[in-house]
């Protein structure tokens, strides 16, 4: 059954406008990220911030950030200080993402250490 | 005849209405789903565009497939597909964020990485959605969809792969499956996926069935393409996923063949539900 195409309204010539802008602007990004190369190895940092007090213990926040070209799976990271060291696991840390948690102590101990322990690459 | 006026835009809302709903009711699952949001960040940009215009030809197929116009032009049917790819990016962001998958620690690269993951899934559901979800022109389910030969068929039959198999590809059962399944195994699962296949298309009398008989592919043909276009769309999707990574060539056929089997089940299905008309 044929039927003559009714004229596209300025809804529809705006929607396509927009998928038209998010499609090219995906590929455009895409075409540029694969120019840079990539797929390597992550580079992963650990930062320590101040402890504070919390609920009779001590909590000590820590970010992790991957400055690499490649993702870093189950990273592990482990904090010292002395007296004792309790250890931190993030499921993943994208290329060029951070994240962030914290760990718990009893109590103050001085000096904290931060290091990454393990980490897969997915 | 009806002139050629603009459409109403209230008629152009109800059909984005209904691909909006088609993309969630599609891609709801798989935003659900850990193993996507990583496939998201850990594929190449490479691997994003391949999927981006794997997708986009998939879409333009099908818009062809079902167009409801007799002889309607290529390029409306690439303007439909712009607008699904549109959509369905949209949809995905918006669901993504809020399921709290895009971090505010989060790069451009992880964004863009699940947004076009999720976004692709999304799109296939907006296009189905729009075309199954509403009532065809001139009322009800009746008039014929415009006539397609086997290549249609062909694209009808890995829609349908995509559609139903699109949920399991990405988790990590299909793997554990295909490493512990015994060769035997293995094959019983081939022949259950031509069977089911077989059954479906030709002897199980479903709905729409009959129009197949005169289709322009005999039945055995026409199982055999279904189980092609099945493993075919399973091996697009499994490499779109990452899980064909580190794996030889051994354990990746046998990931194939146990995705096979919904794959099947969704390109037989496929061919009898995803085509136009009655």
């Amino acid at each position: 059954m044929a039927t003559e195409r009714p004229r596209r309204n300025a809804l529809e010539w705006a929607v396509f406008a927009l998928g038209a802008l998010l499609t090219a602007g995906v590929v455009g990004y895409l075409g540029w990220a694969a120019a840079q190369g990539g797929g390597g190895r992550p580079d992963l940092r650990v930062s320590v911030g101040a402890a504070g007090p919390a609920h009779g213990q001590v909590l000590v926040p820590i970010r992790v950030e991957n400055a690499g070209t490649g993702s870093a799976e189950d990273v592990r990271v482990e904090v010292c200080q002395r007296g004792g060291c309790a250890e931190i696991a993030f499921p993943f840390v994208p290329k060029g993402s951070e994240r962030e948690g914290q760990v718990g102590f009893d109590r103050a101990g001085g000096p904290l250490a931060a290091r990454v322990v393990s980490y897969l690459e997915p | 005849m009806p002139s050629a006026a603009s459409r109403p835009v209230s008629a152009s809302l109800q059909e984005y209405a209904r691909g909006v709903g088609g993309g969630l009711l599609f891609s709801l699952p798989l935003l659900y789903t850990m193993e996507v949001w990583w496939a998201g960040h850990t594929a190449s940009p490479v691997r994003l565009l391949a999927l981006v215009a794997g997708t986009f030809i998939l879409l333009v197929a099908y818009n062809v497939v079902v167009g409801l116009r007799e002889g309607e032009e290529l390029g409306e049917n690439v303007f439909e597909s712009v607008e699904e790819l549109g959509l369905g990016l949209l949809v995905a962001a918006g669901l993504l964020a809020l399921v709290g998958q895009l971090p505010l620690g989060g790069s451009v690269g992880e964004w863009m990485g699940k947004v076009v993951v999720e976004g692709m899934i999304a799109a296939v559901g907006v296009s189905v959605g729009t075309a199954q979800l509403g009532e065809r022109p001139g009322g009800g389910n009746g008039g014929e969809s415009a006539p397609h030969g086997s290549l249609g068929e062909v694209a009808l039959s890995f829609l349908g792969a995509v559609v139903v198999a699109a949920n399991v590809a990405p988790t990590e059962e299909i793997v554990m499956i295909a490493q512990e399944a015994s060769p035997g195994a293995l094959l019983g699962l081939a022949g259950l996926s031509l069977a089911l296949a077989a059954l479906l298309l030709n002897f199980g009398a479903f709905r729409g069935s009959g129009r197949l008989s005169g289709s322009s592919i005999g039945p055995l043909r026409g199982t055999a393409v279904t189980y092609a276009a099945a493993l075919v769309a399973a091996t697009a999707m499994l490499w779109a996923f990452g899980q064909f990574d580190g794996a030889g060539l051994q354990s990746a056929l046998d990931r194939v063949v146990v995705l096979g089997l919904p794959a099947t089940l969704g390109a037989a299905a496929g061919r009898l539900l995803l085509q136009g008309g009655s």
